[in-house]
């Protein structure tokens, strides 16, 4: 596998995916808020005043935004790295890499399967509504765990 | 394939870090092909062999079911 940046560009691609879930969590604050609340209401009992947050600090555009600059900066952030190369780059490391990119298609695809399989959701209309979403959710998951498997390989496993 | 590349390195009193650097590999490609879990590409067995002064088959040796 061929890389196309030098090794710094790899600090770079941690700091993009680093931003990345900021963005991600601010944009699901909402659902956190809503949470907790829920969480925090059942507690309580009926005479009780229930707790109100502001649910939603963001308005649905904003929200939307926020989720594609997340996943953009992942995306961004996950390809930088994973062509960024090494200080040494020689045919060992090559030989990890191409390892690690068929383990983690494989895994990837048992994983989502599995995940289709046992939640029942593996039906033909439910795919093609949240398919453009779905579809890039499964890419991001795949190149994360590239990420995971190449550095345990190069961390762990051969240190 | 067995490899005596450890042997090697003891006689020559080096660490693995130093016969990386001078061979122009990572430390870790020096493990793995220790380990026996990476077999080197000629280039590579070649070069060691250089910097060892012995023969290619006298650090990698051919085993029955190779």
């Amino acid at each position: 596998m061929k890389t196309y940046f030098p090794y710094y560009f790899k600090k770079i691609g941690i700091i993009l995916v680093i931003a990345s879930i900021v963005f991600s969590f601010l944009s699901g604050l909402h659902t956190f808020v809503e949470g907790f609340e829920e969480g925090y209401n059942s507690t309580k009992n009926n005479e009780e005043q229930n707790l109100e947050l502001k649910a939603d600090p963001f308005s649905t555009k904003t929200r939307k935004n926020l989720k594609f600059i997340g996943l953009t900066l992942s995306f961004s952030g996950l390809i930088v790295y994973m062509f960024s190369s090494e200080k040494i780059e020689d045919e060992f490391i090559q030989n990890l890499r191409y390892k690690s990119l068929t383990k983690s298609l494989v895994l990837t695809w048992i994983i989502y399967g599995l995940v289709y399989v046992l939640k029942g959701n593996l039906n033909l209309e439910r795919i093609e509504l949240h398919w453009q979403t779905d579809g890039l959710y499964v890419l991001q998951f795949q190149l994360f765990m590239y990420v995971i498997i190449y550095n345990y390989y190069k961390k762990w496993k051969f240190e | 394939m067995k490899n005596s590349l450890k042997v090697e390195r003891a006689k020559k009193n080096i660490t693995q870090g130093e016969l990386a650097e001078h061979i122009g590999v990572s430390r870790q490609t020096i493990n793995a092909i220790e380990t026996g879990k990476f077999v080197p590409s000629t280039i590579l067995a070649i070069k060691l062999s250089k910097y060892f002064k012995v023969r290619v088959e006298d650090i990698f040796i051919l085993e029955t079911n190779d």
